[in-house]
Formats: structure tokens, C-alpha cells, sequence
């Protein structure tokens, strides 16, 4: 059940936050909690259950259009940052130059609705320490300086996120913590802007937050954050120019859901142990070394290669592949027991399984 | 099974006043009457269910209220209020005369 309601969760993240659409919400989560019992009932297993579920909500395009356009309320139309736009111009253009086909237009609408949603159900708050705009003040938050931030009692915390434009994002996995530690190194003047909501921390920068319009990213920077997966078990990251990294200790750091996004970034995860990984980038290349992949993967990657190392223990991977030009190579030389399922979608990067060695 | 026909999908509004004409009831019974009616080959997704409901509380033709919470989790019901009554009775002739419209034309010649 927590990966329907996570799913339903991040479907209605995307809505427009009016009651109405909480309501749903509710109602939603209700009748899949029974729905979920027939089909249990009726023989599925849970995962079979869960999976049906998920499916038959449909996809956000479907909910969106239905619930973002037709309500005669007058819903708080939220400006779209500018810095979106650019995010958006940025992955039509590289789509465009890449491969001219409707399915990349599709996948930049696609991204371009996403953003300019999510960036909507953002407001305009700053969030900073103790700052209470959205009633989401909170006082484990320690400030320290703009440049690290502690975030301490994570006990009712389960989901990171970390949303930025032109930083890289390095997040280590370190469990002799209890807190969760943020850094930021900038090439300009800069501050770490945490939010809380429900379970979930999201971090952004004052200056990103701000400046809607980003003529340039003439400027560039790293967040480094520890975070223990005791207490965090999902991860979401999205950035646009920067490379995003996620290290742990092996057999240590377990995940339940990663989520990672990039647009020219690469991606490389490192000694992880994850249910559900999902990579996004669109020229960046993705690596994946010595990693534990539990239940599924999905990468989609434009041009990028991808490269995943993993031990002869690791089960096998069923790979499902979409792509138009993109090589396939698995040169494992054996592998675990289990299946672990591996979509693959890519126009022209490639994908190599092999065997990691310490 | 999902039949994504615009032809159903133009009557989504009279389908669920008609499953709530003689008693109150909630999304997801309402989506398993619908499919258990048509022996599977119909089902409503959900995301029309649930924006179908929020347009017609918005037109008055239902209203919900809140379970009780005795019988599991708390949930919304919907019931059928008179104006939808009148327009669900418009809807049924207005059906009856397209069917009969449509068959006359499009029927095969023999």
C-alpha cells in the first residue's frame, strides 16, 4: 500500500492545491486502500496488487487534464518561474537538436509540463529558518550560517528533495548520523533554503528560488549532503546543469525509492542499495557502480551512455529496452538469484552490464 | 479493460447519476457496479470519476457528504439531488432518441 500512496502523493503534487483537490485526494487513497483489499482477495500479491493499481490511475497528463483545466473555480493560477522556461527551452532544444522525432517532443512537453507544474506548487515563501509562510515552520532546522544547514529529528522524515538549476548535487549516505547535514559551495552569494511539508524536506538555493530569470548560469556550485537512510528512505533530485552523485557505504545505505533528474548532468550512484531507481537525463551519461537494485529500475536517457557495475550476487537483470540506435552489451560473467526488472529507454545512448570488482 | 471511446466518455455524467439514482455510494463502488454491469468491458478511470464528481457537485446535480466512520476508513459519499434527477431523466430520453437516430442511419443495408 505505501507505494500506491506514494504514488497518489506525487500525482497530486502536481495538481493545482485547492481543497477540491485534497479532497480527492483523500477519497483516492480511501478507495485504493479497498481496492487493494479485492484484488489481495481475489489472489493477486501485494506487488501484483499494487502494480494494477498504480496503472489503472493512469498517468498524470490524465489527471491534469482533468482536474488542472476544467474547474470553473478560481484557482490561484501561480506564475511559472522563468527559470523553468529556460529549463524547458533547454530540453526542447536539446530534444530538437538531438532527434527531431515526436517522441522527444513528447518527452520535452512532457518534462516542460512537469517543471512548470511543479515549480507552480511551489510558493513564494523563502521558507529560511523558523519562517512560517506555509505553516511549515520548523524548529529542528539549525541554523548555522547561509552556507550549512543541519536539519535534526528526522524521526518523522522520510523524503528528500533537492531542486536546483545549475548546482551539482552530491548527497552521501551516512548512517553515524541522526541529522541531516547541507552544504553549499558557490561561486556567488548564495543561502540553503530548507522547506518541510509533512514528511517530506526539499532543499533549494535563495538565489535560484529568487531569480526567475536566469539569463545565464554564469555561476556554479556544489551541494554536498549527508543524509542517514535510517531515517530518509526516498530521494528526489532535480537539477538541470548539474551532475548529480549519490554515495553510500556498502550494505549500508538501503533506499526505498531514488529518483534522480538531470538534463545535461551526469549521473553516478555509487554502493546503494535501492528498491525502485528511477535516472532521468537527457545527455547526460548515468553510471551505476557496485549497486543493489531490489525490485526495478528505469533509466531513460537521450543520448547518454549508461554503465551499470554490479557483483556476480546481484540477480539478473530482465531488461526491457526502447531504443533507436542505442548499443546493449551484458558481459556479466554470472549472477544472483532473482530478477530485477530493468527499463531501458534511450535513443541513442548505449547500456552496459558488467561485473563490478572491488 | 478501458475503452477510452469519446462516445462513453460523453456520457460519463449521466452513467453516474443513473448508478446513484437509488442509493448514495463512492467512487470505487460505483467504478465496480459500472464494470460488474458490463461484464468487464467497461471501467471508468479514475481521474474522470473523481473530476466527473467534482463537476457535478459544482452543477448541484449531487451533493456528499462525509461516512461515518463505523464501517473502516471515512469516506465521501455522493447522493443524487433532484436536479439531477430531472436531468438524468432528460439525459435517458435524449439516449433512447440517439440510439434510435443513429441505428436508422448507420444501420446496414440488406
Amino acid at each position: 500500500m505505501k507505494r500506491i500512496e506514494n504514488h497518489i502523493n506525487k500525482l497530486f503534487s502536481e495538481l493545482p492545491s485547492t481543497q477540491e483537490v485534497y479532497d480527492t485526494k483523500l477519497e483516492l487513497l480511501v478507495d485504493s486502500r479497498e481496492k487493494y483489499e479485492d484484488l489481495i482477495n481475489k489472489g493477486m500479491s501485494s506487488v501484483e496488487a499494487e502494480q494494477t493499481i498504480i496503472n489503472d490511475l493512469g498517468s498524470i497528463q490524465d489527471w491534469k487534464k482533468e482536474f488542472s483545466v476544467d474547474t470553473n473555480k478560481p484557482i490561484v493560477s501561480k506564475p511559472v518561474k522563468k527559470n523553468n522556461t529556460r529549463r524547458n527551452i533547454i530540453i526542447a532544444v536539446v530534444a530538437i537538436i538531438l532527434v527531431p522525432s515526436l517522441i522527444i517532443g513528447a518527452y520535452a512537453l512532457n518534462n516542460a509540463f512537469f517543471y512548470a507544474e511543479d515549480s507552480g506548487s511551489e510558493t513564494g515563501g523563502n521558507g529560511s529558518v523558523g519562517n512560517n509562510s506555509n505553516g511549515t515552520e520548523d524548529n529542528t532546522i539549525e541554523k548555522e550560517d547561509l552556507y550549512n544547514k543541519t536539519i535534526k529529528d528526522l524521526h518523522m522524515m522520510k523524503e528528500l528533495k533537492v531542486d536546483t538549476v545549475a548546482y551539482d548535487v552530491l548527497i552521501i549516505e551516512d548512517n553515524s548520523k541522526e541529522e541531516i547535514t547541507i552544504s553549499l559551495e558557490t561561486s556567488i552569494d548564495d543561502e540553503i533554503i530548507i522547506r518541510t511539508k509533512d514528511d517530506e524536506v526539499k532543499i533549494v538555493s535563495k538565489y535560484e528560488d529568487k531569480h526567475k530569470i536566469m539569463n545565464n548560469t554564469k555561476y556554479s556550485g556544489t551541494f554536498t549532503i549527508h543524509v542517514p537512510s535510517k531515517y530518509i528512505k526516498d530521494l528526489e533530485v532535480d537539477t538541470v546543469s548539474g551532475q548529480v552523485a549519490l554515495e553510500g557505504k556498502e550494505s549500508e545505505s538501503i533506499f526505498d525509492e531514488v529518483d534522480l533528474e538531470t538534463v545535461s548532468g551526469e549521473v553516478e550512484i555509487k554502493n546503494i542499495i535501492v528498491r525502485d531507481l528511477d535516472i532521468n537525463t537527457v545527455s547526460g551519461s548515468i553510471e551505476l557502480v557496485n549497486i543493489l537494485n531490489e525490485e526495478k529500475m528505469s533509466l531513460e536517457t537521450v543520448s547518454g551512455d549508461t554503465t551499470i557495475a554490479v557483483t556476480t550476487t546481484h540477480p539478473k537483470f530482465e531488461v526491457k529496452k526502447e531504443t533507436i540506435s542505442g548499443k546493449y552489451n551484458d558481459v556479466r560473467t554470472s549472477h544472483g538469484e532473482g530478477i530485477v526488472y530493468l527499463e531501458f529507454d534511450s535513443v541513442s545512448g548505449s547500456l552496459t552490464i558488467e561485473d563490478y570488482s572491488k | 479493460m478501458y475503452i477510452t471511446s469519446d462516445a462513453i466518455r460523453g456520457h460519463i455524467d449521466t452513467i453516474i447519476l443513473a448508478q446513484l439514482e437509488h442509493k448514495d455510494s463512492y467512487g470505487y463502488e460505483i467504478n465496480k457496479t459500472v464494470k460488474n454491469k458490463t461484464n468487464d468491458l467497461y471501467e471508468i478511470k479514475e481521474a474522470t470519476l473523481y473530476s466527473a464528481f467534482k463537476r457535478l457537485e459544482e452543477q448541484e446535480c449531487i451533493s456528499s457528504y462525509w461516512g461515518s466512520h463505523d464501517v473502516g476508513a471515512r469516506r465521501k459519499y455522493y447522493s443524487i439531488t433532484d436536479k439531477g434527477r430531472n436531468e438524468l431523466a432528460k439525459n435517458r430520453v435524449e439516449w433512447k432518441n440517439t440510439v434510435k437516430i443513429i441505428e436508422l442511419l448507420i444501420e446496414e443495408e440488406k
